[in-house]
């Protein structure tokens, strides 16, 4: 795939580099820089790669703040599907347009969006390549990519595998095949869902998942089983999911960690089953969250690592492996900040005024970022975590003495406040973000 | 049944600790002495130096948008005088304000940060209002 990619990349370099993709890139730029010093006041071309929460609030923020600048949003697709109470979705307690968000909003400040999937990047000649194989230049490069799954690290899951036991990880098409799997849900089937190591996209997504799942089952199958499988044996909001879940779904879900010997090693689509090293497991129903990474295009770039994730320089976001670039959301490791959509945004909003001050030769500034993460443990009860990050020499590190999970006593107006402020938080974000939903 | 195996291991949770360190005490705590308004120089001590040149309020405040902002069912704090945004920081962080989220966060700054957030997100003071 990435030798496929790199090879198509290459061929075309030599043609199309250079090659404006379109009109608004071209407007009064100055010449291509090749440092980490200023790129020119006025008009420098931002090519921010990737229209999730993180791409799409940096682009808005530089767009917004300097709109003498040229921001072009490469995203392939022309509707964003959120994955945040994406999971309300999986059981009919929320439609999934809901989720969908398009970019007129962010054209209207004038964002340049184009809507092709970049197929290389190529850092040091500062440009890149489309899927229709025009390519261009860019004085400063934004990845925000995501996260995509990372197929081949779990034997026998693949795309094909996707088909049949869905991962539902990345929000869309995969979202209405896993509810259309538990709407048919025999009686009294089981439902299986395999969690990951860290790290991963939305750490208490998982838990978060189980619980809503769990509701639905206590609602409309009360005979049926949900089986949680994890690869690790501590996970975010422990105390209070499990806590939530003897009080709410005792006797319909179970939780297995890797201590328990709940850690899968291959996943069997045709049998519809998981494989632990001790034995075969099936399900009716198996949402596998596999394994992820930040992808092929990173990976060609040189932009990631070994782990597969684009190391970072605290405070400004700009990559540690090449000049002119910053990487910020879930492709980026930031340490001790999850991947989530409050933590993307976050940084999108900072990484945006650190390219600024790059553009007028400035060093990066100092700050504090701040993550929140709200959890449905019921269509209506929430809990939440949270947590202030400050530089460290080398990594975002939480601030001593803040942040921290929901009371673990808690009355039950507190816990459906909690609720209701997860959509207030989603309809704000996504309003501040995309604008209106499409 | 198929659980039989992993539930003969259960009961074996490691106990360690794999989520953040919470345990230190706040690296400042700030509540004894009242923040003036030389906030630079406070600011310039406050956040962990990396070679980068210091925090100012208005790069402390840019994650709170996240919640607030026009129109948002969670408050904008632009609606907020100066003061009454610093009164309700200082109250969360120091305990004697209630609330889900807000004691958590504010206690991760001290009062040189918060009063900067305040200034750079609360709404300026009109003139003849009577705040400082």
């Amino acid at each position: 795939m990435s030798g496929h990619t790199r090879r198509r990349w290459l061929q075309r370099q030599g043609l199309l580099a250079g090659v404006l993709a379109s009109g608004a890139l071209g407007s009064g730029c100055s010449t291509t820089a090749t440092g980490t010093g200023p790129v020119g006041e006025r008009g420098a071309r931002i090519a921010v790669i990737g229209g999730g929460f993180a791409g799409a609030s940096c682009a808005r923020a530089l767009k917004s703040t300097r709109p003498d600048l040229a921001v072009t949003l490469f995203e392939p697709r022309r509707r964003y599907t959120a994955c945040p109470l994406s999971n309300l979705a999986l059981i009919g307690a929320r439609t999934l347009s809901q989720q969908e968000f398009g970019y007129d909003d962010l054209r209207r400040v004038g964002v340049d969006v184009v809507h092709q999937a970049v197929a290389g990047i190529d850092p040091g000649s500062h440009t890149l390549s489309l899927d229709d194989g025009t390519a261009a230049s860019w004085d400063l490069l934004v990845l925000a990519t995501g996260i995509e799954i990372d197929y081949g690290a779990l034997p026998g899951y693949d795309e094909t595998a996707a088909a049949r036991l869905p991962h539902a990880w990345l929000a869309g098409a995969q979202t209405r095949l896993l509810a259309r799997q538990l709407r048919a849900l025999p009686e009294n089937g089981v439902v299986i869902i395999t969690v990951p190591n860290n790290p991963y996209r939305c750490p208490p997504g998982p838990y978060e998942r189980a619980s809503l799942i769990a509701h639905y089952l206590k609602q409309a199958k009360p005979r049926a089983k949900l089986l949680v499988l994890d690869a690790k044996d501590r996970f975010s909001k422990q105390g209070l999911f499990q806590a939530a879940w003897a009080a709410h779904y005792d006797g319909i879900l179970e939780w297995h960690g890797q201590a328990d010997g709940a850690t899968i090693t291959a996943v069997d689509a045709a049998r519809s089953a998981v494989l632990t090293e001790f034995e075969a497991i099936t399900g009716d129903v198996i949402n596998v969250i596999p394994p992820q990474h930040a992808g092929a295009l990173a990976r060609a770039a040189g932009l990631s690592d070994a782990s597969g994730w684009c190391p970072i320089e605290v405070p400004s976001f700009r990559s540690t492996r090449a000049a002119d670039v910053y990487v910020i959301g879930d492709a980026a490791i930031a340490n001790g900040m999850p991947k989530s959509a409050f933590a993307a945004n976050a940084q999108a909003r900072l990484a945006a005024l650190q390219i600024l001050r790059q553009l007028d030769g400035l060093e990066p500034l100092d700050s504090k970022l701040l993550n929140t993460c709200y959890s449905l443990i019921s269509p209506t009860l929430g809990i939440s975590v949270a947590d202030v990050y400050q530089p460290g020499a080398r990594r975002w590190e939480p601030v001593a003495g803040a942040g921290g999970t929901s009371p673990a006593r808690a009355t039950t107006a507190v816990r459906q406040a909690e609720a209701v402020y997860a959509r207030r938080w989603f309809e704000h974000l996504t309003g501040s973000v995309f604008g209106a939903p499409a | 049944m198929s659980r039989s195996a992993t539930l003969r291991r259960a009961g074996l949770l490691g106990l360690l600790l794999g989520g953040l360190a919470l345990t230190l005490p706040a690296a400042a705590d700030s509540s004894a002495e009242e923040a003036d308004s030389s906030t630079e120089e406070s600011l310039e001590k406050s956040v962990a130096p990396s070679g980068a040149s210091a925090a100012t309020g208005e790069t402390l405040a840019l994650p709170c948008g996240g919640c607030h902002g026009p129109g948002s069912a969670l408050g904008h704090l632009g609606e907020l005088s100066v003061a009454a945004l610093r009164e309700a920081l200082d109250a969360y962080a120091n305990g004697t304000r209630p609330g889900t989220l807000m004691p958590r966060l504010a206690r991760g700054y001290d009062a040189a940060e918060r009063a900067a957030i305040a200034r750079a997100l609360g709404a300026p003071a009109s003139p003849g209002a009577g705040t400082p």
